[in-house]
């Protein structure tokens, strides 16, 4: 063992997850590592390039430890006067550390800093500390004990009597049993048998599974190679969106290493125990994340799911049985194995065990990457750990659950969040996307904007999904251009019915949702839509009309230039006016008026 | 295993694996569905077939959820009715539906405008499929009144520019049957789902043409289609069919089961029978779209017609007869000749046997097959001599490895290829052994590209290296004179001007040697070449070395093996027309199809009896108008000695008759006695007293299958044959250093007559097309598309367009024969020519 056994005096962990890398993380760590070297602190201070933090809102972002202090929004430049402060002169810099909205005071340590404080990582529990490109660290951090364990001390029956008990859900979307989904593939007859990590992410916002391959990929290869044993299965694949080269490349250097350490590939640990994993980078279609469909995609064929059953677990990947979990779920499997499953189950509600990984996004203040226990509320998880509402806007409601997950309004903001609860309240768990959105949002307008994206997303295999969902966006754009009918409120209730109970798989049993709830709680928006042909949020473009407040208007003339319709008029120094025949209601006087002078009606 | 589950409270068995749609049906419920079909897989797709069952969430669909015992169904409560009323709806609204809910649809037949024969379909009775239309059906079944939504056109463009089927996708519902036939079933892969969402369409890879894609246009997905949207276009106005009849394909020597889909007495068109059990529910685009288009064809000789100096006038047919009969009675003995086509039917060729042998004294009796017969029997007895056993189609299912061997079966018989590419699918290995890389050699696991005339030393390695590995010493008559020749085999030089491998022969030989039941087919490579004697004699060794080893001989055309055991064969063409020429052969008796030959005028009385009148139609005397083989009835027999019945599926013009009736009224009026059958079965009764291979026949007999043949001769058993494995200066020289490979193929039928009526048919295989090699044209300055011309030292003249192509080896040509009408010129004697060619045309 090399270098990481080394000691040194502090750590810097710099994020290297997509968003921070995408801001230039990778070029703040050379510069760290040069400049650390220029003041000859290189055997002092590691760098570390980590997975993601999390906290991608205050990207890129640094932490040093052991003295816990987080830095965030670093560049380039900053980085000179950071080494010589911090790690030269025991300084450590204000004014790259975190300053919450409300207060002045910077917040030095990590763990003092609300978005953090209230989290709890048990799967992401090495995110953030440690190099996931070397299998070292993750071995240094109790990484592949678990493994090892499995393969010499316990029987399949074990593994799979732990995990039952764990409680243990699939974190993919539906939350069935793991346990239980392992023994029936276990106990399908068959001599070859197959496991899938399910890595095709693709709600729109999402990236949890993302970040767990980039910042712990043995985590998952581990927990793979336990369902292996525990299964009887020789065979992995990970299949994973080609949009996602980061993870790709980590997952596949962990393979290799891990197969280096005869970890994977054959005759692990010694134990005559054989699987190897291969990595299938999806094309990106949203229906591939449904197992049976993504069962075609590995097998080379056109991504479309079939009815269930029979199910993956008696007739999966050609034919065999096959057992399918998305990544969380297999990052869960080996802190099971090692801790064991009593220790689990005391995280949690009764039904969902655990934590959850959550990508909150949206109008809020820390968007970023959330590991919770489930039961949380969605209040803690929006303002306590999101920091509320930018801009001091009202909260009007959480999409929980991608695409086909339900909109939640204020009134529900105490709700649990578990798999039941969360069904309850018409939404889904999914795979755990939370986008917020504030009074400025048209809830029509959202429903229109999920149904366009499972309109084009639909496989187009079956009837209900994919002509009624094209159906369904027709009538919702009507209602936004205000054309909509009196009964259109019925005909979209009993479509989105249709579609629920008439679908194939998944996708289209659960597409309507967002239409369900948006007239579930928020039905006086469509009324006034249809009714009185306005939309509350002055969104929808052919509702609206914009005006110019005659007390503001300064006559500057910016928004004049700005509008590309030629709408505007008026001399300098003079009160303008929008000609409503001419203007499009594309917003761009709005945005560029300093005095708020541009009113919508 | 058998379960019993419930279904509307009724108590069902069903066979453990069935799916509850499947149980439904058999119990007699009905339960509504759209993309299912008897011939592919469920896909569960249109939602039409749901049900409730208990224990179960949601509602799932019958057809793809298997029984279990103890299961309890509901298929038509009120929720599920609404809900596949609604599914229908949706369904519906990406459909031209106008008329299908419209309120007078009744009354509209009254008044319906002019069919307009235009590409866009808007309403039903501007669709082809009014009246077979299962979307009609189901708006009847489901009491549909209304659709609320409305019409999605797709606006896509109708396609039709491809021979065969037009496609118009804005008809298509997405049901996916016509994807899961051509994938699943014929495995051809040429339809799949593009796109998704609301763009999803079926259609080509990359949106390519089908004569692109590599279609075999057997139009399965147009059998399967529920709607208008992919339509046979050649009996697209032709109206409903009222009934169907099921006979035989009579366009090769399989014998697939045809339904001939009949409006009165015109045929429609023809599907594949779903019973067939040759062909089971398939054929290939010769069955499916030759018989209507020949039956109809308007050049189709309708009346008996006599030259009267040098004038046609038509006649009864006692005239006709009469002056026939006259002409031929002063030609008795050998100044007469018969030349009669394969495709014929037993009962026919007996009875021409008949006339030419007892009535008119004659031995020159001559088939025009392609497969000179003396060569066919030579490699058919030389199998059967050797007490190796002769497979049957069935036996391709059975077999582990599959030698196709000098078989281009995916042209020459597809269904048979389409049982190959099955068999291989599920597990098989396949071995093609050929010149020219055919169709099937791109999915064998091992392909062998011989060089031509060579076949019977890879044969000779393959006998000496099995018989090595055998594990006990073989035996048989006559084993030592063969091991004796072999010995002297030098393996390496001969390998090598074979171009094979010695890693190539080695894993042909562990295939062979690990195979339980392996099945050799073979065809013209090996039947039709020059070295057709040592090429049987080493491949009937072969066979008997092998353990549980079949053969089949994949070749002839639609009733040559009929001919072949009715005696109708004897001389060869190229023999016939020398005798004409020399002077020696006077009167001709012409049954079937012929090109022009040089001699023609030669003779004295010159009689045609035939489907369409020949080219030389003005050479002759009389001419009878003849029925084609689906217009009479009779037996005929297979490539596999299989012999089945042909069913009478329409009616000629009145004038039109069987060759036997003709040729027996003419044998009677030459040998004064009256005519001795009134029908087919007569014949047979006959034949069944009259020939061996008859012998023990009954025509109640016959059955559904048909019944295989078998020689009742005893075959020595385990009979070995030497044979002469020299090499004789191999490799042509000089100017004519260019093999010259002629393929037999399905487009050849009755010498092109068959490609030129059927509209489409010379689209899928260019007539005039010669392949050559890209290195080979580069060489001589040849371009894709050039006019080349072929001499052979022989004397073989013809025309041709260059097509490059790697399928063949360098120095080496082909072109499918029959259809090319540069070759009308003459008649082949073999398969293989060594020639030279230039650029330009011969005048």
């Amino acid at each position: 063992m090399k270098e990481t056994l080394k000691t040194y005096r502090a750590h810097v962990l710099v994020c290297a997850g997509t968003a921070c890398v995408s801001n230039e993380s990778l070029k703040i760590k050379t510069t760290l590592e040069q400049e650390i070297k220029k003041q000859g602190l290189e055997n002092e201070v590691q760098v570390i390039g980590t997975g993601c933090n999390g906290f991608c809102e205050r990207g890129p972002v640094a932490v040093v430890q052991p003295d816990d202090v987080f830095y965030q929004r670093l560049s380039v430049e900053d980085i000179p006067f950071l080494v010589e402060e911090h790690f030269l002169k025991g300084r450590p810099v204000e004014a790259l550390m975190y300053v919450p909205e409300a207060d002045e005071s910077p917040i030095p340590k990590m763990m003092d800093i609300a978005f953090f404080k209230h989290q709890r990582l048990v799967v992401l529990r090495n995110r953030g500390r440690m190099d996931p490109e070397v299998i070292d660290e993750y071995i240094a951090f109790d990484g592949y004990q678990a493994l090892s364990k499995a393969l010499v001390s316990m029987t399949p029956e074990d593994i799979i009597g732990e995990i039952k008990r764990s409680g243990l859900r699939g974190r993919g979307g539906a939350g069935f049993p793991t346990g239980l989904k392992w023994e029936r593939c276990r106990n399908a007859s068959g001599d070859t048998k197959y496991l899938i990590c399910n890595a095709d992410e693709g709600d729109p916002g999402a990236y949890m599974d993302r970040s767990i391959l980039e910042a712990d990929p043995h985590a998952v290869l581990e927990g793979l190679a336990i369902g292996a044993k525990a299964i009887g299965a020789s065979k992995g694949f990970i299949y994973v969106r080609d949009e996602y080269p980061l993870a790709v490349d980590r997952i596949k250097r962990a393979i290799d290493q891990a197969v280096d350490y005869g970890l994977l590939g054959e005759n692990i640990l010694n134990t005559g125990f054989d699987f190897e994993v291969e990595v299938i980078r999806g094309g990106g279609a949203f229906v591939c994340g449904e197992e049976t469909a993504l069962m075609a995609s590995v097998e080379g064929k056109v991504g479309r799911p079939r009815s269930r059953p029979p199910y993956p677990a008696e007739r999966g990947l050609w034919g065999m049985p096959t057992n399918i979990n998305n990544v969380e779920t297999w990052a869960n499997v080996p802190i099971i194995i090692q801790r064991g499953s009593a220790w689990y189950s005391t995280l949690g509600t009764a039904k969902s065990k655990g934590t959850k990984v959550f990508s909150l996004v949206g109008h809020i203040n820390n968007s970023g990457l959330v590991e919770v226990p489930m039961g949380i509320t969605l209040r803690e998880i929006i303002y306590d750990i999101g920091g509320g509402i930018p801009d001091q806007k009202a909260f009007k409601a959480v999409q929980s659950g991608g695409p086909s997950g339900g909109c939640i309004p204020e009134e529900l903001l105490d709700l649990p969040v578990d798999f039941e609860e969360l069904t309850k309240a018409g939404a889904i768990m999914g795979s755990g996307g939370l986008i917020v959105m504030n009074e400025d949002t048209c809830m029509v307008d959202v429903a229109l904007y999920f149904v366009s994206f499972l309109e084009e997303e639909s496989c187009g295999k079956c009837a209900p999904c994919r002509v009624g969902l094209q159906r369904m966006k027709e009538m919702l754009e009507a209602i936004t251009r205000g054309e909509g009918t009196e009964d259109d409120i019925d005909r979209l209730e009993k479509l989105a019915t249709t579609i629920q109970e008439g679908s194939l798989c998944g996708l289209g049993q659960t597409a309507p949702n967002p239409v369900l709830t948006t007239l579930r709680y928020f039905r006086d928006e469509y009324e006034a839509h249809i009714n009185k042909k306005k939309c509350p949020a002055g969104v929808c473009k052919a509702l609206i009309t914009y005006s110019i407040d005659e007390e503001r208007c300064t006559g500057c003339g910016v928004c004049l230039r700005a509008c590309p319709a030629d709408a505007i008029s008026g001399e300098k120094k003079q009160i303008h006016t929008i000609d409503e025949t001419l203007c499009t209601a594309c917003g761009s006087c709005m945005e560029v008026c300093k005095f708020e002078a541009i009113v919508i009606n | 295993m058998r379960v019993t589950l419930n279904i509307d409270n009724r108590i069902v068995t069903a066979r453990a694996g069935m799916t509850v749609l499947e149980a439904a049906k058999k119990a007699g419920i009905y339960i509504p569905t759209l993309c299912d079909h008897d011939a592919v897989e469920p896909s569960g797709s249109c939602r039409l077939c749901i049900v409730k069952i208990k224990g179960m969430r949601g509602y799932p669909t019958a057809c793809t959820t298997p029984v279990v015992d103890g299961m309890q169904v509901r298929t038509n409560t009120p929720r599920i009715r609404a809900l596949r009323r609604e599914i229908f709806t949706l369904t519906l609204s990406e459909h031209p539906y106008t008329c299908l809910v419209c309120s007078k649809k009744m009354n509209c037949e009254d008044y319906q405008g002019t069919i307009r024969k235009a590409g866009v379909t808007t309403g039903c009775h501007y669709c082809p499929k009014s009246g077979s239309c299962e979307l009609q059906q189901l708006v009847d079944e489901l009491g549909m009144k209304d659709v609320e939504f409305p019409i999605h056109y797709r606006c896509l463009p109708v396609e039709q520019e491809d021979p065969f089927f037009d496609r118009d996708y804005n008809l298509c519902i997405l049901c996916g049957r016509c994807v899961r036939v051509c994938n699943d079933v014929r495995l051809n892969g040429t339809l799949t789902f593009g796109y998704r969402g609301n763009r999803t369409a079926v259609g080509t890879a990359f949106g390519k043409s089908h004569l692109d894609t590599g279609c075999e246009f057997c139009a399965a997905c147009v059998d399967v289609c529920p709607t208008g949207a992919l339509y046979d276009k050649l009996s697209k106005w032709e109206g409903c069919p009222e009934k169907s009849i099921q006979s035989l394909c009579p366009y090769c020597s399989v014998g697939c089961s045809l339904s001939y889909n009949l409006d009165g007495t015109t045929i429609v068109n023809t599907t594949p029978a779903l019973n067939g059990t040759l062909n089971r529910g398939q054929v290939c685009v010769r069955g499916r779209f030759g018989p209507a288009q020949m039956a109809k064809h308007p050049d189709r000789l309708k009346i008996p017609k006599i030259r009267d100096g040098g004038r046609w006038q038509e006649a009864t047919w006692d005239e006709a007869l009469n002056h026939a009969a006259q002409g031929f009675s002063s030609f008795t003995g050998s100044a007469f000749a018969c030349i009669v086509s394969p495709q014929i039917s037993n009962e026919d060729a007996y009875v021409l046997r008949h006339l030419t042998r007892e009535v008119m004294k004659s031995h020159h009796l001559a088939n025009a097959s392609v497969f000179a017969q003396d060569d066919y029997l030579e490699i058919v007895n030389a199998l059967k001599a050797s007490g190796s056993s002769m497979g049957t189609i069935e036996d391709i299912d059975r077999a582990d490895a599959v030698v196709v061997w000098g078989a281009d079966v995916s042209v020459t018989h597809p269904v048979v290829s389409l049982r190959i590419k099955q068999a291989a699918q599920s597990g098989s290995s396949l071995v093609v052994v050929d010149s020219r890389r055919t169709k099937l050699a791109e999915r064998a696991d091992l392909y062998l590209q011989i060089r031509t005339g060579m076949d019977r030393f890879l044969l000779a390695c393959l006998l000496l290296r099995i018989s090595e590995r055998a594990g006990m010493p073989v035996s048989g008559r006559d084993w030592a004179k063969v091991e004796d020749a072999l010995k002297t085999l030098a393996q390496s030089t001969v390998m090598k001007s074979a171009g094979i491998s010695e890693a190539e022969c080695e894993r042909l030989v562990s295939m062979l040697v690990s195979a339980k039941r392996p099945l050799f087919l073979f065809g013209s490579g090996l039947i039709l070449s020059e070295y057709t004697r040592e090429n049987s004699r080493a491949l009937a060794d072969l066979v008997m070395t092998l353990k549980n080893g079949k053969w089949m001989a994949v070749a002839g055309e639609s009733n040559l093996m009929g001919c072949l055991e009715t005696g109708c064969f004897g001389l060869r063409v190229d023999e016939v027309i020398g005798g004409i020429e020399d002077g020696t052969i006077r009167c001709l008796y012409v049954v079937g199809d012929l090109p022009a030959f040089k001699g023609l005028e030669k003779l004295d009385f010159l009689v045609v009896q035939s489907v369409f009148p020949p080219e030389w139609i003005d050479k002759a005397d009389v001419v009878f108008p003849a029925a084609m083989m689906d217009e009479g009835d009779g037996t005929m027999i297979n490539f596999e000695g299989r012999i089945q019945r042909l069913r009478r599926v329409s009616r000629p013009a009145p004038q039109v008759k069987p060759d036997w009736w003709i040729t027996a009224r003419l044998a009677s009026r030459i040998g004064n006695h009256t005519v001795p059958y009134r029908k087919t079965a007569d014949i047979f009764e006959e034949m069944t007293s009259e020939l061996s291979a008859f012998r023990n026949l009954a025509l109640g007999k016959i059955g559904k299958k048909g019944r295989i043949l078998r020689p009742d001769v005893k075959p020595d058993a385990r009979r070995f044959f030497p044979f002469r494995i020299e090499t004789n200066g191999e490799g042509s020289t000089g100017v004519y250093a260019y093999k010259l490979l002629l393929g037999w193929n399905i487009f050849g039928y009755r010498y092109g007559r068959f490609t030129e009526t059927v509209p489409g048919m010379e689209r899928i295989l260019n007539p005039q097309g010669v392949e050559i090699h890209p290195e080979d044209a580069e060489k001589i300055g040849i371009q894709h598309g050039d006019r080349i011309s072929l001499a052979s030292r022989d004397g073989l003249r013809l025309n041709g367009v260059a097509e490059i192509t790697d399928r063949i080896p360098r120095k080496t040509l082909y072109t499918p024969i029959g259809t090319n009408a540069g070759h009308r010129g003459g008649l082949f004697k073999k398969m293989s020519y060594s020639v030279k060619i230039e650029k330009g045309v011969y005048e």
